[in-house]
């Protein structure tokens, strides 16, 4: 069983970190002529130029946290309403809004931004960072919404009932019973379409052009240029930020329960 | 202490009648408990009176106020329902306190009241722990606490113990008396259990697939229930077809001899159990049963002869099924 469980986990290991290995290596690796095996000379020069803050990359990357973060907090306020009426009520046409809000999955989010394009050039809104998160909404809106009307299901209108028979108005309710017992839904959808609008270039470049530089946008001339090791240390940047966004909102999840409960306490 | 008065509720969804139009008043400090099988409307009714459900049509009147269009939150009627439904994220404490906060009560008042009515619960170091932690019968004081500590006129509660055990549901009955000896509330509770209706109820609405078949003390329903339908439910009865009508005969009620008057009856069954026994019997108005105490019955057995017979005030007509 245990030798078992050893060789499963070394196999997702090497799934999972497999890739990374000739990354990481790329990424130190001056020269690196075929057919060796190790890279012939290292340098930390790509490094040293990525993380220079006049090459872009630095900038780049807080461009992608800064958009996720706004796409992340609008998808959950926009979507928060919206998933609470799909999982909480039956009414008539639900199935069609359904059908509706879920939609722009069953496109490529490319049609439909060729689409928009014209529309958004219409309002002005092309080189521009509104325009930008608009148009990361439209493929990421749909897991949000999927992923909250689960959880309003899932928790039910019981106990907001029952706080309402105790006193209590739709604010001190959505503060202190529904939203707390939605932060598993919550994060998880956050978590999608945050990662979703980290790796995206397509839609950013299409509509943001050069005005809005996420890091895909800063690596993406490299890559085409053929510089390995510059490609391979912006590629792990971008492979890293979403493991790290992954792992910083599980640990917050984790402490949310008795950070809360210290603030009841405490009020 | 309030007075509550359903006046003409009903409740239909598509056309169909969940609740017929019910009228019933609950009087200060009285404590209402509406029976009846499950499915019978009963909890609609109950979250009619809470604001939680709509009427289709009549209203519910607080001290002669109708309590149309003002919502849950401002009723001030707190229900306490079969699964405790307890915060899962606060503590026990801030659980009793979550009312009186959303009613603006100062800090240090409502940590009093909270330790008062935990001692009361018998829960009083129990404050700083989560539900989680207690059992299904302690999440069940504090559900009631969580209500009581409000000091509401009225409280609603929804089929209170059944999900607890026996002895747990004893303790909860005596505890909701003592509580309201203490806080002095109306209640109204509904529950499918006609044992916890008659032990805890000044009167008892009895119901059946929406309408109310009848209203009284327990006494009144046990012993004269107004048709077969009420004295099943209540517990076992014999209903015996006579020329002017349905007669119902409660078993305990039913003596009987090995000479004298009444009916001839044969014993087919006997069915002890400790303190009472039943003996069931065969006669020429069909089975009938008898109750009692079982040293009384010692020297009965399945195919003695006996005659059965029960006083004139112990046998009540029957208006229908």
């Amino acid at each position: 069983m245990n030798k078992m469980g050893a060789a499963v986990v070394s196999l997702i290991l090497l799934v999972l970190a497999g890739p990374l290995l000739p990354l990481m290596l790329w990424s130190v690796a001056n020269r690196w002529p075929w057919p060796r095996l190790l890279p012939e000379t290292y340098s930390s020069r790509s490094w040293e130029f990525v993380l220079d803050r006049d090459s872009g990359f630095v900038i780049g990357l807080g461009w992608s946290f800064a958009i996720a973060a706004a796409v992340t907090v609008i998808a959950l306020l926009v979507s928060l309403p919206i998933a609470r009426v799909l999982g909480l009520y039956r009414f008539r046409g639900k199935s069609v809004i359904e059908v509706l809000v879920l939609l722009p999955l069953l496109m490529p989010a490319f049609v439909a931004a060729m689409g928009l394009h014209e529309t958004f050039i219409h309002w002005g809104l092309t080189d521009t960072v509104s325009g930008v998160i608009l148009i990361q909404l439209v493929p990421t809106m749909p897991y949000m919404v999927r992923t909250l009307s689960t959880g309003f299901t899932l928790i039910g209108t019981r106990l907001e009932d029952q706080a309402r028979t105790l006193g209590a108005g739709s604010l001190r309710i959505a503060m202190s019973v529904t939203l707390p017992r939605l932060a598993h839904a919550m994060v998880a959808g956050s978590t999608f379409v945050f990662l979703a609008s980290l790796g995206d270039y397509l839609l950013t470049v299409l509509v943001g052009g050069d005005a809005v530089p996420t890091l895909p946008l800063v690596l993406f001339p490299y890559i085409a240029a053929g510089d390995r090791p510059l490609a391979a240390v912006g590629s792990l940047l971008l492979a890293l930020c979403p493991l790290a966004t992954v792992l910083a909102l599980e640990s917050a999840l984790a402490n949310f329960s008795s950070m809360r409960a210290n603030q009841e306490a405490k009020g | 202490m309030s007075q509550i008065q359903l006046s003409g509720i009903a409740k239909s969804y598509n056309e169909q009648f969940v609740l017929h139009p019910i009228t019933l008043t609950v009087e200060p400090g009285e404590i209402l408990v509406v029976l009846g099988p499950s499915g019978c409307g009963k909890s609609t009714l109950l979250g009619i009176v809470a604001g939680l459900v709509e009427p289709s049509r009549g209203q519910v009147l607080f001290n002669g106020r109708s309590l149309a269009g003002v919502p849950a939150e401002r009723r001030g009627i707190p229900m306490v329902f079969q699964d405790h439904l307890l915060f899962p994220g606060m503590t026990i404490a801030e659980n009793i306190a979550f009312g009186l906060r959303a009613r603006g009560v100062p800090r240090a008042e409502r940590d009093d009241r909270v330790a008062a009515v935990l001692a009361a619960i018998q829960l009083a170091s129990f404050g700083s722990r989560y539900p989680s932690e207690l059992s299904g019968g302690q999440k069940q004081r504090v559900a009631l606490a969580r209500a009581i500590v409000l000091r509401p006129p009225l409280m609603l509660l929804d089929e209170p113990f059944s999900s607890l055990d026996s002895m747990l549901r004893r303790e909860m009955r005596d505890l909701v008396l003592a509580m309201r000896r203490e806080y002095g509330f109306s209640a109204i509770i509904v529950t499918h259990d006609p044992q916890e209706a008659l032990e805890l109820a000044d009167r008892v609405a009895v119901m059946r697939a929406g309408r109310v078949e009848q209203v009284g003390t327990p006494e009144d329903i046990y012993f004269r229930p107004c048709n077969a339908f009420v004295a099943r439910f209540l517990g076992p009865a014999n209903i015996i077809a006579s020329e002017s009508g349905d007669l119902c005969v409660r078993p305990e009620a039913v003596q009987l001899a090995l000479t004298g008057e009444g009916v001839t009856a044969h014993i087919v069954e006997k069915r002890f159990s400790g303190p009472r026994v039943e003996i069931v019997m065969e006669t020429k108005v069909g089975h009938l049963s008898a109750i009692g105490p079982a040293h009384a019955y010692r020297g009965l057995e399945i195919g003695t002869h006996v005659y059965a017979s029960w006083r004139e005030q112990d046998a009540v007509f029957l208006r229908g099924t």
